[in-house]
């Protein structure tokens, strides 16, 4: 496959790259991804995905866009409120790159339809804001061992990790179930920040280029935690754990769950 | 050729048509194995470019920066390791930036030659294929 010269022109910045190159653009443009949700972390991450030629980028979200949203779901603008989000990213991120086949999923993923959906996917990010899914799609990947980008945000605080089963540690690894509901405040009352959730999405966004071209060092066996008033990075090692539930010597958990959403105000998706 | 391969022949003269044998026999192969998906032989100038009897030159006059060693790179990505690229590029800007961006990434710039308005540059592929 020969880059045209609007491509050549369109991504010439990272083909200067040293460990880019033809070759790693080409990777890009072959490469297929799932990002789940269309909100805060979704947004800056499948723009840079497009901006950056991933060929084929899923999007799953089963809501529309409201006016709240657009204070940090930057794929949204105020002439898609209203509409559905894959729709209204579909056409944000086509309108910023057309070499990407935008799939949108207006669907709410469950533990019936996960498993078919990933599988036509290279890797699967998780922009998702609930435990439920979070959850879900760790289990889903694990389980078929697709790699995970995940990413989470809380007021001031981000967290990235990336999740390569088999190789490193898991979401459950480090939380091995979901907290109790009413435990964790809710999306709403909780609040964040809209660049926060830009920081956290792009990392994911870094990670997966690197991961598709298979370049650097990946935030696998350690969870980077940012701290936006602090203006600070930490990085903590995780090893795996031996008896985590799902990637554990002796898992116990073997089938898909569909935890109680007790988070019910989209932040991100579901 | 094979009907005088005989034992009367001096065991020099019999090991020198064994050699054209084998080497006729690679060149079929080779030509075989090249045939494309409708049994068809490429093009002769196609397998001399191959083996690398021509060099390579990339017209990049009225390509600006940073396009024209992006285009550059692209080539010699595709190409062996230790291949000469010629190169044409406009004074200026692309004669000052491409062959020390070139010579950055680890390639060879053996040759500039003063072509009265653009510059042919020799470049000794120093990355290439892997
Ligand atoms: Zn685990």
């Amino acid at each position: 496959m020969q880059l045209r010269d609007d491509q050549i022109e369109r991504y010439s910045r990272q083909l200067i790259l040293p460990k880019v190159g033809g070759k790693g653009q080409r990777k890009l443009l072959a490469a297929k991804v799932l990002v789940i949700g269309a909100g805060g972390l979704g947004s800056p991450c499948a723009l840079y995905l497009a901006a950056a030629g991933v060929g084929r980028i899923g999007i799953v979200d089963s809501d529309r866009v409201e006016l709240n949203n657009l204070q940090r779901q930057i794929l949204h603008s105020t002439t898609t409120v209203g509409r559905s989000k894959v729709e209204s990213a579909r056409l944000r991120m086509n309108d910023l790159n057309g070499d990407v086949e935008v799939v949108p999923y207006e669907i709410r993923l469950t533990s019936e339809n996960i498993l078919n959906l990933i599988k036509d996917y290279d890797l699967v990010i998780d922009g998702s804001d609930n435990f439920p899914t979070r959850y879900l799609v760790n289990d889903a990947c694990v389980m078929t061992s697709k790699p995970l980008f995940h990413g989470g945000i809380l007021k001031f605080d981000g967290q990235v990790m990336t999740i390569l089963p088999a190789e490193g540690p898991c979401y459950r690894c480090l939380f091995p179930a979901p907290p109790p509901p009413g435990s964790v405040p809710s999306c709403q009352q909780a609040g964040i920040l809209g660049a926060v959730a830009g920081v956290i999405g792009t990392m994911q966004a870094n990670e997966v280029i690197k991961y598709i071209m298979g370049i650097g060092n990946l935030l696998v066996g350690r969870i980077m935690i940012f701290d936006a008033l602090n203006s600070s990075f930490r990085q903590v090692k995780i090893p795996r754990n031996a008896d985590c539930p799902v990637c554990g010597d002796r898992p116990t958990i073997t089938e898909l769950i569909d935890y109680e959403l007790f988070c019910s105000i989209a932040e991100g998706t579901q | 050729m094979y009907d005088r391969a005989t034992d009367k022949l001096a065991p020099g003269a019999r090991g020198d048509i064994l050699h054209y044998a084998v080497g006729f026999l690679q060149h079929i192969q080779e030509l075989y194995a090249s045939m494309d998906s409708s049994f068809n032989f490429p093009l002769q100038e196609k397998i001399t470019q191959k083996s690398e009897t021509r060099v390579n030159e990339l017209d990049l006059r009225g390509t600006p920066c940073p396009i024209n060693y992006v285009k550059t790179k692209l080539v010699l990505e595709e190409l062996e390791f230790g291949a000469i690229l010629a190169v044409l590029l406009d004074e200026g800007e692309p004669i000052v930036n491409v062959p020390r961006s070139l010579k950055e990434d680890g390639h060879e710039i053996s040759g500039i030659e003063d072509k009265q308005g653009f510059y042919r540059v020799v470049v000794k592929n120093g990355g290439g294929k892997k």
